[in-house]
């Protein structure tokens, strides 16, 4: 029961991520919707993964008669936020690039200013 | 075109809500995976024994990133600090937080198979505890170690080593059990080739945060 | 237990709303900060402490530090300039001069990086800031010498004399006088000096124009032509 509700709450929130990135103007916003988008994926894993059970998957003893979380998804997803971060940072490096260049963080203006170019 | 593309990804999310069937067969795989490698935490040894290629491959693509975000940080110019604003309450206690974070991290990633942690937090944690260091009492100090303990020489030969180890994992299987067999379940010596996987997943993961981080600060100026 | 994660997911819903509807950036990052962090708190709850962890170092910390150090306004602006003396010019301690104490005054509000690159005539100079090769120019221009090429901010008023056939500012016609050449000037018409600047940075161009109204209207601007001319 638990699971299912903190899936069907992060889903909702991919949904804010990604009518973030149509609508937003600026270079940064978009990049912060992205960010968005990771951290409601991330939580959808933990949701998936809580539906076996809510208690911490770290054995001791006997283990048959208690419901404990399933740790794969769990596994997966670690190395998945340490990748999101790298990105995210390469990302940063290519605004900042293009704002040295343009000079604006307006994505209009720079669409704009490329058009001009290319005549 | 925007509003049409809003209302499409509306009607796709609202469709996958729908369809998703909360009574389906609930997947119960924990006890297998602790009979198989006779770990506590069964978390790090899904990610280190069962499904290991997934964790090679990240370490190549955090390893490429690091070398790209360092390569087009290159043409920009080093920014030359003038003085860093430090304010005197917490420069006194930064140092104690700095060596905190160093035995924290020893603690994390040696212990990675009996309490939550494991090679990533380690990494992650030592880098802020070391970032911040650098930012409130002075950086020049901070990015000192890295030339004076060589840990880019370190770096590298934890990442051919890693490869070394999983590729011997994956072709004898039977290497963990064989090793696993001295001591008790639950003490810190009984984890086999875990803890020097972890230990050398934290120095790489570390190496790679730092890097990054360091070379923002140093182009763009410190606070 | 159920109510309680009904509670904190709402939380994190309006966050992440409250994130997209920000003014300025920096709020935005700030509110993202916080996300991160309700997020940690739910998968702690859940039951998976590990990723809970992860995602407190990387998801709030490194990522703060990271957006912080990319959003400041640290760009680099090439000054080019011509050497006329008690406008902008070259002595042992640095640049002195007029437009140099304004232009500093105004950097040094914003966190600008100002690189000086010295020009020999106007012409090399207007031409440098067509090409995009420098972001702005100054050294006693008038409104005269930049009218249908690029665009100048103005700052002061001043008179253009005709004297041996050229037509000279007041500047240059004083450090004429100072070196014991007496012309006889007769004057022309009024005009202003100007900072030339390129097309192609409109956020520049607000900075000067800000600045200089807010020297304008605390009343130094008396104080500083006042020490120099």
């Amino acid at each position: 029961m638990t699971g299912t509700i903190v899936i069907y709450f992060s889903i909702l929130g991919m949904l804010v991520g990604t009518i973030g990135m149509i609508l937003s103007k600026d270079l940064i916003k978009k990049i912060l919707s992205l960010g968005i988008v990771e951290t409601s994926i991330n939580l959808m894993y933990t949701g998936i993964s809580a539906r076996s059970g809510i208690i911490p998957p770290i054995v001791s003893g006997d283990f048959s008669s208690a419901f404990y979380a399933d740790p794969i998804p769990q596994a997966v997803i670690i190395t998945g936020i340490v990748i999101s971060f790298a990105l995210l940072c390469l990302s940063l490096v290519f605004a900042i690039i293009i704002y040295n260049r343009y000079h604006t963080m307006n994505v209009e203006t720079i669409e704009m200013i490329f058009e001009r170019e290319k005549q | 075109m925007k509003i049409a593309g809003i209302i499409a990804v509306t009607i796709i999310f609202v469709i996958v809500m729908l369809s998703f069937d909360p009574s389906g067969s609930i997947p119960r795989p924990i006890e297998q995976i602790v009979e198989r490698v006779n770990v506590p935490n069964a978390v790090t040894s899904v990610y280190l024994e069962a499904r290991l290629y997934d964790t090679i491959f990240e370490i190549i693509v955090f390893t490429v990133t690091a070398l790209g975000v360092a390569a087009l940080l290159a043409s920009l110019p080093v920014n030359i600090d003038e003085g860093q604003q430090v304010f005197g309450t917490v420069t006194v206690y930064s140092g104690g937080l700095a060596a905190l974070s160093i035995t924290l991290f020893l603690y994390v990633v040696i212990n990675g198979h009996i309490t939550p942690g494991g090679g990533f937090v380690g990494g992650v944690v030592l880098a802020t505890g070391v970032i911040t260091y650098g930012l409130t009492s002075s950086f020049k100090k901070a990015s000192l170690h890295y030339d004076m303990l060589k840990i880019g020489v370190f770096e590298k030969i934890s990442f051919v080593l890693i490869f070394a180890l999983s590729t011997l994992i994956i072709l004898l299987p039977e290497t963990h059990s064989q090793l696993l067999s001295e001591a008790g379940f639950g003490s810190t010596f009984s984890g086999g080739f875990i803890p020097i996987l972890n230990i050398l997943i934290g120095i790489k993961v570390y190496a790679g945060a730092w890097k990054m981080s360091s070379e923002f600060i140093s182009r763009r100026g410190t606070l | 237990m159920n109510f309680v994660i009904i509670a904190i997911s709402s939380l994190y819903l309006v966050s992440a709303i409250i994130v997209l509807s920000s003014r300025t950036n920096f709020q935005s990052v700030i509110w993202f900060g916080i996300m991160g962090s309700v997020s940690a708190v739910i998968m702690m709850i859940i039951g998976a402490p590990d990723v809970a962890m992860t995602q407190f170092s990387v998801g709030v910390a490194l990522v703060l530090i990271v957006y912080i150090m990319a959003l400041k306004k640290q760009r680099r602006v090439r000054l080019g300039f011509l050497d006329v003396p008690s406008m902008i010019e070259e002595s042992p301690s640095g640049l002195r001069g007029l437009e140099w104490e304004i232009i500093r005054l105004v950097d040094e509000k914003e966190g600008y990086h100002v690189e000086p690159v010295k020009f020999s005539s106007k012409e090399d100079a207007l031409n440098a800031v067509e090409n995009h090769e420098v972001d702005l120019v100054c050294g006693a221009f008038t409104e005269d010498d930049v009218s249908g090429r690029t665009k100048g901010i103005p700052y002061l008023e001043t008179s253009i004399f005709v004297c041996n056939g050229e037509e000279i500012d007041f500047v240059r016609l004083k450090h004429l006088s100072r070196n014991a050449i007496s012309p006889t000037p007769e004057f022309l018409k009024k005009s202003r000096y100007v900072f030339v600047i390129s097309m192609n940075s409109p956020d520049l161009e607000k900075d000067i124009l800000e600045g200089l109204n807010e020297i304008r209207s605390s009343g130094n601007i008396e104080e500083i032509v006042g020490r120099y001319l």
